[in-house]
């Protein structure tokens, strides 16, 4: 018994160094940005934990007006492109996974494949067509865009999840008189609200982070979102100290939603996974 | 009679389903015709071109000259050797490590929501900032790393690790490995709370140790996932371009190059959208095969 316990607390203590190593990183940036300027001059080892902290750059990079229009700039494309993709693909998932009709398999595996199209092979194309419609430098392009990996994700994921509710449920409702879209509105639907939810999380934050898409159709300051504005904008060759806790700022304050959110919600993100990435 | 029109009446229900599904995919399939299909079989068709940037530029077919100037360019070269040891490593070490901090969060104790919660976070990290940490830590001066290695006494003076070829995809891919560890945890996790309680009991009864209970009981539960796993984190690591932008553009002296970024470089800085249309055909070649691969690892799971 004795050896069991040791063995267990072992096992945690390996826990808790792997655990360091991880969070390690993201550790560094908090503790730069809640240090005050002078004190990037002379890094050590004592750095690691700060004798003076300062939300001063906090509210530096709040008051920066740039910034505060990156994280609304971020924020409704992100929000949009999720409602949008989530209106869209919860029809198609629910018709790929749980309806049958002529050439439903072929159609399946086509938006698998979409699914695999790296970004980049999209971005010269998608930039001919987005600036002959004149949608560079605008929300409706880059929302455009962003379906292009967020549609087949999400019909990938939902499909799972639908496919996964237990067969015949339409059936039942059906005895109810409610007729083929009842079941799927009134049944099905609120069945599947965790993979809803699930798809929507994974979505918002493919479209939070996005960088090549925002970089390229976007030359517009004043419509950046968060990744480009502060590379470009806050990032520059010759930093100083000042400059550096700013940016560190601005990254702490440009995670946290997403890290709300994934926390908050992880079981969600498990089961998202799961359904959507193994189960066909 | 009442037979007949029994069979009609399931008949229509089978139709009335089948129309359902076609008018529900519809918008889906309408927006992906327009905004994946399209760019992706006209990029083909370029690939074969000499089309430069811009959208009245002319196009002339010149076959596979672009492969051609492709294949004789050392930097292709350097960046599929880049991308494969990129995939390789991480893929290696996300499995292993992976598949380490899955068992060990599937234990039983106190505040264990809260750490798994804290081992998604380089995950949920932004890609921007996640860059941003390496390179600080990097950093010849600042950088904790060369600060901890100095204070152990392996350095004596600070490496600027992403500035110099040799070290740079050092870095690069254990910055990889970090940022995308979480999501094969989570897989396993949950793959591992699958394997049927049953059958790891039956191994401890008949005195299988926990290493053997591990290989023999909990690994071949889990082959399927484990595999499918793998096969998305290479096709999806080959295809990663935003976070080796960010470290280092490809440097320095091409040492970090990877295929995405060059198509990027060739498409947006050589203005040569011929040739990053060709890269691209090439990517989406060796995409596809372990796409099949892929899809057939699900089908055969399907079947379990």
């Amino acid at each position: 018994m004795n050896r069991k316990r040791v063995t267990k607390w072992l096992k945690i203590l390996l826990l808790v160094f792997l655990l360091i190593l991880i969070i390690f990183p993201i550790y560094w940036i908090f503790i730069a940005s809640i240090s005050p300027s002078e004190s990037f001059l002379s890094v050590d080892l004592s750095w690691l934990i700060p004798k003076k902290i300062t939300f001063k750059h906090y509210l530096d990079i709040l008051s920066t007006r740039n910034y505060r229009i990156y994280y609304w700039n971020s924020l409704v494309i992100s929000t949009i492109t999720t409602v949008l993709t989530l209106v869209v693909s919860t029809m198609g998932g629910y018709s790929l996974g749980r309806l049958r009709f002529c050439g439903r398999n072929a159609l399946s595996q086509m938006v698998l494949v979409t699914y695999l199209v790296p970004s980049i092979l999209l971005l010269i194309p998608l930039f001919q067509f987005i600036t002959k419609f004149h949608m560079q430098d605008s929300y409706l392009g880059l929302i455009l865009s962003y379906m292009t990996f967020a549609l087949p994700f999400c019909l990938w994921m939902l499909k799972g999840f639908f496919a996964g509710l237990p067969a015949n449920m339409e059936d039942a409702a059906l005895i109810d008189g409610t007729g083929v879209f009842g079941a799927f509105w009134r049944i099905i639907l609120p069945l599947a609200s965790p993979g809803l939810i699930s798809a929507a999380m994974f979505t918002f934050l493919l479209c939070w982070n996005e960088y090549l898409f925002a970089m390229v159709f976007i030359n517009n300051d004043s419509l950046r979102t968060i990744p480009v504005g502060v590379v470009s904008n806050f990032v520059t060759v010759t930093m100083g100290p000042s400059d550096w806790s700013r940016v560190m700022a601005s990254a702490i304050l440009a995670s946290l939603p997403i890290y709300i959110i994934f926390i908050g919600l992880q079981k969600y993100f498990v089961a998202g996974l799961a359904a959507g990435s193994i189960k066909e | 009679m009442n037979r007949k029109k029994g069979k009609e009446k399931k008949f229509s229900l089978e139709r009335r389903r089948a129309r359902l599904g076609i008018i529900l995919l519809l918008p889906s399939l309408l927006i992906i015709l327009f905004i994946v299909l399209y760019p992706l079989i006209t990029s083909f068709v370029w690939a074969f071109m000499k089309k430069s940037l811009g959208a009245r530029s002319e196009a002339e077919f010149i076959g596979l000259k672009n492969f051609l100037y492709l294949f004789r360019q050392p930097v292709f070269w350097k960046s599929l050797c880049n991308s494969t040891i990129l995939t390789v490593c991480n893929v290696l070490f996300q499995t292993v490590l992976g598949m380490v901090i899955a068992l060990l969060l599937n234990m039983k104790f106190r505040l264990r929501a809260m750490v798994r919660g804290l081992f998604i976070l380089p995950w949920a990290t932004p890609t921007f900032v996640a860059a941003f940490a390496w390179s600080w830590m990097v950093d010849a001066e600042n950088g904790m790393v060369n600060i901890i290695l100095k204070e152990l006494h392996i350095l004596s003076e600070g490496i600027p690790w992403l500035n110099q070829p040799g070290t740079a995809l050092i870095v690069v891919i254990i910055a990889h490995i970090w940022k995308d560890l979480p999501w094969m945890i989570m897989i396993f996790l949950s793959g591992l709370q699958m394997v049927p309680e049953q059958l790891q009991e039956a191994a401890r009864v008949d005195g299988a140790s926990r290493w053997q209970e591990f290989w023999n009981v909990t690994v071949p539960s889990m082959k399927s996932i484990i595999i499918i796993a793998i096969l998305l984190r290479i096709i999806w690591t080959f295809k990663f371009f935003d976070f080796v932008q960010l470290l280092t553009g490809g440097g320095p002296l091409d040492s970090t190059m990877t295929i995405p970024i060059m198509i990027y470089q060739q498409g947006f800085e050589s203005y040569s959208m011929g040739r990053a249309s060709a890269l691209g055909v090439i990517l989406f070649i060796v995409l596809g095969i372990f796409s099949l691969f892929y899809f057939k690892a699900l089908s055969k799971d399907g079947e379990m």
